[in-house]
């Protein structure tokens, strides 16, 4: 091999070995920091385009039907275009694997009973980890929780904002949880009603839970990149 | 100049060129400083992964965990115990108590549950000794499970 050529050999490889050193570098930087690819993709893209630029949903449903959704138990059913259900505990879930999300309900409708849980970041469905969001009129006297879940277990709210004399039922609600790192707001008609905290779960999918004589119905769920 | 490093034969085929060729060496200086930077923050960022991976606290020890759960009638129960971040699973004997080897050293949060309900509680567990949780009472304020 002439000098030139081995010259020229070495210097691709070093600039192989850099490019290796860059991709290891930024993949676990993202591990580190938690922040997902997509989600660095969404902020570049957003940043960059001259009109606004919608990343996909990592997840979205109008309920005209159930298919994409597991029933770990429950009376769960599709009514006119509608996800309802209660009478007794239930839980629903969609599975995802992303860690910082919105998760906006346009429409919830808790008719009667003493409410409803919204899960995000949910795994193992069968025997549920993760964190519920509730709208929680049975929770005297009426409140916004925030809990967690192990192993199936609801462990006591770790973020509480009591809420006397809400109107709790027959009013179409929406609701808009935020989940970024170990920080959760949620809103109900566009008003802040709770903020808490918890470092327990990083990713995972969203879901539905009533309980005891809860009858609610949802319609068009979106699961989107945060701001 | 280092023979290695010395121009090809056939940089001067035709002549001497008007102008020199250029130093290769000092570009490829730079090329092993950014190597060497990138490699020192791959290591780094390897390092801190490790360091919160469960493998990590199992490096740095375990401890035990003991304690015994009642109900709200200071009742013993055989409850649920698990251990957060880690796959260890538990339950409590007839008489409440219970024993968990094999906790990874350092402050964990440790959930006792009962027909649904639990708390959780944040132990300093100390490599190689015994903590004691004390009596963990549990209120059942959660609606049991009905199957589908």
């Amino acid at each position: 091999m002439s000098k030139r050529s081995s010259d020229t050999a070495q210097a691709f490889i070093e600039y192989m070995l850099i490019f290796g050193l860059v991709a290891a570098v930024v993949s676990l930087s993202l591990v580190a920091t938690g922040v997902s690819a997509r989600d660095v993709y969404c902020t570049v893209a957003k940043s960059l385009a001259s009109n606004p630029v919608s990343c996909a949903h990592y997840f979205a449903d109008d309920f005209s039907n159930l298919s994409a959704w597991t029933i770990v138990n429950g009376n769960w059913r599709n009514e006119n275009g509608q996800l309802c259900g209660g009478g007794r505990e239930g839980r629903i879930f969609v599975p995802l694997s992303e860690r910082n999300y919105v998760i906006n309900v346009r429409m919830a409708l808790l008719q009667q009973g003493n409410g409803y849980g919204i899960y995000f970041r949910a795994t193992n469905f069968d025997r549920v980890d993760g964190y519920t969001f509730q709208y929680d009129p049975g929770y005297s006297p009426g409140a916004f929780l925030f809990r967690k879940w192990v192993r199936g277990n609801e462990l006591s709210p770790f973020a509480r904002n009591n809420a006397p004399g809400y109107t709790w039922h027959n009013v179409s609600r929406q609701i808009r949880i935020e989940v970024n790192g170990n920080t959760f707001t949620a809103y109900v008609d566009g008003q802040r009603v709770l903020t808490g905290s918890d470092n327990t779960y990083t990713y995972g999918g969203v879901g539905f839970r009533t309980w005891d004589a809860t009858q609610v119905c949802f319609d068009d769920l979106t699961v989107d990149p945060l701001p | 100049m280092a023979y290695e490093q010395s121009p090809s034969l056939r940089t001067y085929e035709q002549g001497l060129p008007s102008t020199p060729p250029p130093d290769r060496s000092a570009r490829r200086k730079w090329l092993w400083v950014i190597i060497s930077v990138l490699a020192v923050a791959t290591v780094t960022l390897a390092v801190i992964t490790f360091a919160r991976s469960t493998a990590a606290a199992i490096l740095v020890g375990t401890g035990t965990v003991t304690g015994k759960v009642v109900d709200e009638s200071n009742r013993p129960i055989v409850a649920e115990i698990f251990v957060l971040h880690t796959n260890i699973e538990a339950k409590s004997n007839p008489d409440g108590t219970f024993e968990i080897r094999g906790v990874p050293a350092g402050q964990q949060s440790v959930v006792v549950a009962y027909q649904g309900a639990g708390r959780e509680i944040v132990v300093d567990v100390v490599a190689g000794a015994q903590v004691n949780m004390g009596t963990v009472q549990l209120t059942a304020t959660a609606i049991p499970m009905t199957e589908p």
